[in-house]
């Protein structure tokens, strides 16, 4: 295995090790706006990592601006979603503490 | 395949039908929307796992975000018309009574429909494999007769060129459901004034930053069907899911252009395929037989009508539904009212 492979191994670890945490946190945090925290950080972390470990495989210039591109796309809609549904919670509950809850 | 592969679509079978025995059995009518749109994500991700990627793609468009979008507006609607039902009992705060997915009522018959179902299914599919003819069946001479389709990409030579035919009735078939959506509801919500539906700056500004993002990519599908997976419907898909983006965030989003102006979008593609076709026919060829040296050029032409067409038509479901959704809701307001 090349360095670049073990790159690629290092970003994917570390990726899974935010989308596990990510996922632990959506089902053991107390509260939706916990919850949408927890996932919103597996989605920019650890897809990001993700993404960066993909890039040490890229074959071009072009492969790896798309893989960016993808990355970016799912961090705009990710944090876009979160806030809606944050929003969302927040005028239908009126306060910060009683949204989602189970 | 490698020992990971079959371990992953092993796991992947499993979560499939662990997400649709979810979807079937879930107490909430939300959480079974949600469910379906996970169920639908699988199943993208198993066509991707047979070498269908063409399949995989329209998966994802259709049966996960556009079913998706829909389910989760009528269940919206739904229950906007049940806290409107249910607020003069008792409830005066106007705030919701129960939770917004609404229980859904237990039925033993529909359990024992979809089991009934699921094991007729298995048999035909087991008889179907059983009968599978050797060899591919008729990989060989579609293969043989690439050169002469006009196109690179065997899955568009197959459903542009050699079996057309099938393709212009499934844009039929298409027309047909939004016939039946005319019936059922009536024409309506397609004229209508720009109306800041979520007050909101940043759903405004996403809306405006994602939708030329997405008729690029649309364009870019069509134009990629020549030579690998992508083509009319899976770049009408994301067309149309354009549209209803826009429609979400209230933008009028062709609610400008009167009732026939729809008509025409939403029959364009079905048409101008047919007179294609019969344009064939005083030349001496088959029905939807193209010259052999513009082939490529008549596929494209075609693809172009149907796209526009069926993201229309898919953009004019959701404006059907939603338009019939809120005046259910409205009609629920005044009569507890």
């Amino acid at each position: 295995m090349s360095a670049a492979d073990w790159a690629t191994v290092a970003f994917g670890v570390a990726g899974a090790f935010f989308f596990l945490g990510g996922t632990l946190g959506l089902l053991r945090f107390p509260d939706l706006f916990c919850r949408l925290h927890a996932l919103t950080k597996a989605d920019n972390l650890g897809l990001g990592c993700l993404i960066a470990g993909l890039l040490f495989q890229a074959d071009s210039l072009a492969a790896g601006l798309k893989l960016l591109l993808i990355w970016a796309l799912a961090l705009l809609a990710g944090s876009s979603t979160c806030y809606a549904i944050g929003r969302h919670a927040l005028t239908r509950s009126g306060s910060a503490r009683k949204g989602g809850g189970r | 395949m490698t020992t990971v592969g079959i371990l992953f679509d092993l796991l992947l079978a499993t979560f499939i039908v662990l997400l649709a025995w979810r979807a079937l059995a879930a107490a909430m009518l939300y959480q079974a929307a949600i469910f379906f749109i996970a169920f639908g994500l699988a199943m993208a991700l198993a066509w991707a796992r047979m070498g269908a990627p063409d399949v995989a793609l329209a998966e994802a468009a259709i049966g996960a975000g556009l079913l998706g979008v829909l389910l989760i507006d009528s269940l919206a609607a739904f229950s906007r018309g049940r806290q409107s039902r249910e607020a003069p009992k008792g409830n005066m705060t106007g705030a919701p009574t129960a939770d917004p997915g609404g229980r859904r009522p237990k039925s033993r018959a529909a359990l024992a429909t979809a089991v009934a179902a699921g094991v007729a299914f298995t048999v035909v599919w087991i008889a179907a494999v059983a009968r599978m003819p050797d060899g591919g069946g008729l990989t060989a001479a579609a293969d043989a007769s690439m050169a002469d389709s006009g196109v690179e990409h065997p899955v568009t030579a197959v459903l542009l060129n050699f079996r057309g035919y099938d393709t212009w009735l499934e844009v039929g078939v298409l027309l047909l459901a939004m016939l039946g959506i005319f019936c059922a509801v009536g024409r309506t919500g397609f004229e209508r004034e720009r109306r800041p539906a979520v007050n909101d700056l940043l759903i405004d500004w996403l809306t405006r930053a994602l939708v030329p993002l997405m008729v690029l990519v649309s364009g870019y599908i069509l134009w990629l069907g020549k030579s690998d997976p992508g083509g009319a419907f899976q770049s009408g898909v994301i067309l149309g899911a354009a549209g209803i983006l826009l429609r979400i965030a209230g933008f009028r989003a062709f609610g400008h252009l009167p009732v026939w102006a729809w008509k025409t979008g939403l029959v364009f593609g079905f048409a101008l395929f047919l007179a294609v076709g019969v344009a064939a026919l005083p030349a001496g060829r088959a029905f939807l037989e193209y010259p052999a040296e513009s082939a490529g050029a008549w596929i494209l032409v075609v693809e172009t009508a149907c796209a526009l067409s069926i993201a229309f038509t898919l953009l004019a479901f959701f404006v059907c539904l939603n338009a019939a959704g809120e005046r259910e809701a409205e009609a629920q307001h005044r009569n507890a009212d």
